[in-house]
């Protein structure tokens, strides 16, 4: 109780340099909290866009009811499918036709008979890349009943790239961010208790005990960490939800379905947690020096 | 009390800042320590009170051997010695009795002893009616007062300053040392370093001189007897 009373006072009567740790704080963390919610948010529209691979097959006109039956049951049983549609020469005009109902005339005098029914393909994730999806589809192109297959190729191997380097990007820059601001964070601490180093050596000179001079800091780093990381997350939730509220519409252009969402509560428990640590260890490593001397 | 045995100390940049010292201080006994600048005055508190330690000899202090003490042991040690230093080292934001309840706090004395202490050793140094007063607002005088009663706080059987004169008038000098002198004369026991020869003469005190860190030769100084004010004991 003594401790945190004492801690109490400290911030109070060093209100200036404990405002200029937090500040820093709460804008070190805000700054990697807005890299992990962009982070989630791009990790679900990949996600989504990665679900939308598919690939298409076209079935032989004139097959039996049956037929398609057999035909489907060997495609469900190869291996990567996670499940399959069958898209009827019937359904192929419905959609045809909904595809263009502004524009009619371009239907007009079309035989849409020529349609031809298929098949569309849901692939297990470990399929929608590299040789997975081109052994695959060679494999479904050997298939008797089968014309022709469509996956859009180029645009899947690029957005597996593009998945592939974000994923491993994100480990990397986020490592770098977070060293980043241990740093900017660990080196503003040292620099208030250098400011205070005065007051260190008349507790060293009365005869303070180590522990007795670093637990009030260490307390204090702890207050800072929390109140940071709490500042810091209210205010990316502000961000969130007027970025969320004026750009609703856009972002519903872009991303579809995608709901955008506010950081998951273990992340905010993270967040948290990476607040305590930065003021705690950053005071511990800073009195360390002192305390040496 | 104090006794150095063939103590040199030499700091890493080969500076040789005390040689071969022999000193014996008394219990109850008031030395002055003098010397001019740079003659290891300073150093030779320093080991008293451990911020530094000696590259050779051994150091008694109170009966213990601190020449080669644990680091988790000097807090102890400080707890029985009182310092005082020429820029008084007072914490500007806290108030008097603030300061002074510190160097208690410290020794993990709470609540009404702490008080009690505090009260006690300002009225000692007669500064009860500036208790609430932040340092900024006392004279250099009156501040060293504090820093005095900080220093004694705690009841320590030793007194050190190190200069503790140096920014007062010559006024308020003699008043700091006569208060000094009262505590010796309640078997505290003192060493002041200072080189200021003119006060020196001014006590009948024992009175060792250093130069470039030997100790030039020790005399008795006849002084013109001021006699320790009658006060009484509050310790």
């Amino acid at each position: 109780m003594y401790f945190f009373k004492r801690a109490y006072r400290d911030i109070r009567r060093n209100i200036l340099v404990n405002g200029v740790s937090t500040s820093i704080i709460v804008f070190s963390l805000l700054i990697f909290s807005i890299f992990l919610l962009v982070l989630l948010n791009m990790n679900k529209l990949l996600a989504h866009w990665e679900g939308k691979i598919q690939v298409i097959c076209y079935v032989k006109d004139g097959l039996s009811p049956h037929e398609v039956k057999h035909l489907e049951k060997n495609v469900l049983d190869m291996k990567g499918v996670k499940s399959i549609k069958y898209v009827s020469k019937s359904d192929a005009v419905l959609l045809f036709q909904r595809l263009f109902a502004e524009q009619e005339g371009v239907l007009e005098g079309l035989d849409l008979s020529i349609l031809p029914a298929s098949f569309e393909i849901q692939l297990e994730q470990e399929f929608h890349r590299g040789q997975g999806l081109s052994q695959f589809v060679k494999r479904l192109s050997q298939l008797t009943g089968i014309t022709d297959v469509q996956y859009g190729r180029e645009w899947i191997t690029r957005l597996s790239t593009i998945v592939h380097l974000l994923r491993w990007g994100q480990w990397i820059l986020g490592g770098i961010l977070f060293l980043a601001i241990s740093f900017i964070v660990s080196n503003t601490i040292r620099l208030t208790i250098y400011s205070r180093r005065e007051e260190i050596e008349i507790m060293r000179l009365v005869g303070s005990t180590n522990g007795h001079i670093k637990v009030p800091f260490l307390i204090e780093g702890f207050f800072q960490g929390v109140s940071g990381a709490i500042l810091a997350l209210g205010l990316l939730f502000l961000l969130y939800q007027s970025f969320l509220l004026r750009s609703g519409p856009l972002v519903k252009a872009y991303f579809g379905p995608i709901v955008l969402s506010f950081l998951p509560w273990d992340t905010i428990g993270g967040v948290i947690s990476a607040g305590i640590s930065l003021g705690v260890f950053g005071s511990s490593l800073a009195l360390a020096r002192f305390l040496k001397a | 009390m104090i006794q150095f045995y063939h103590v040199s100390k030499i700091y890493p940049n080969n500076v040789h800042a005390l040689t071969a010292i022999n000193l014996h201080v008394n219990k109850g006994e008031f030395v002055f320590l003098t010397g001019p600048s740079g003659a290891g005055k300073t150093t030779l508190l320093k080991l008293i009170y451990c911020e530094e330690s000696p590259t050779q000899g051994e150091i008694l202090v109170n009966g213990i051997n601190i020449s080669r003490i644990k680091r988790s042991k000097i807090p102890y040690l400080r707890r029985n010695l009182g310092i005082v230093f020429q820029d008084f080292k007072l914490l500007k934001d806290l108030t008097v009795f603030q300061n002074v309840a510190f160097a208690l706090e410290v020794t993990g004395v709470r609540g009404r002893e702490l008080k009690r202490r505090t009260w006690n050793t300002l009225r000692m140094v007669g500064l009860v009616d500036k208790m609430d007063e932040v340092p900024i607002k006392l004279s250099g005088g009156e501040q060293q007062r504090v820093a005095i009663a900080r220093a004694l706080v705690n009841n320590p059987p030793i007194l050190l300053a190190d200069e503790p004169t140096g920014n007062l008038d010559p006024d308020v000098t003699l008043d700091i040392i006569n208060l000094m002198n009262n505590f010796n004369a309640w078997g505290m026991t003192v060493v002041i370093a200072t080189h200021n020869t003119d006060l020196v003469k001014k006590y009948s005190k024992r009175v060792m001189r250093l130069n470039k860190g030997r100790t030039m030769d020790e005399i008795h100084s006849e002084g013109s007897t001021l006699k320790p004010e009658a006060k009484a004991s509050f310790l």
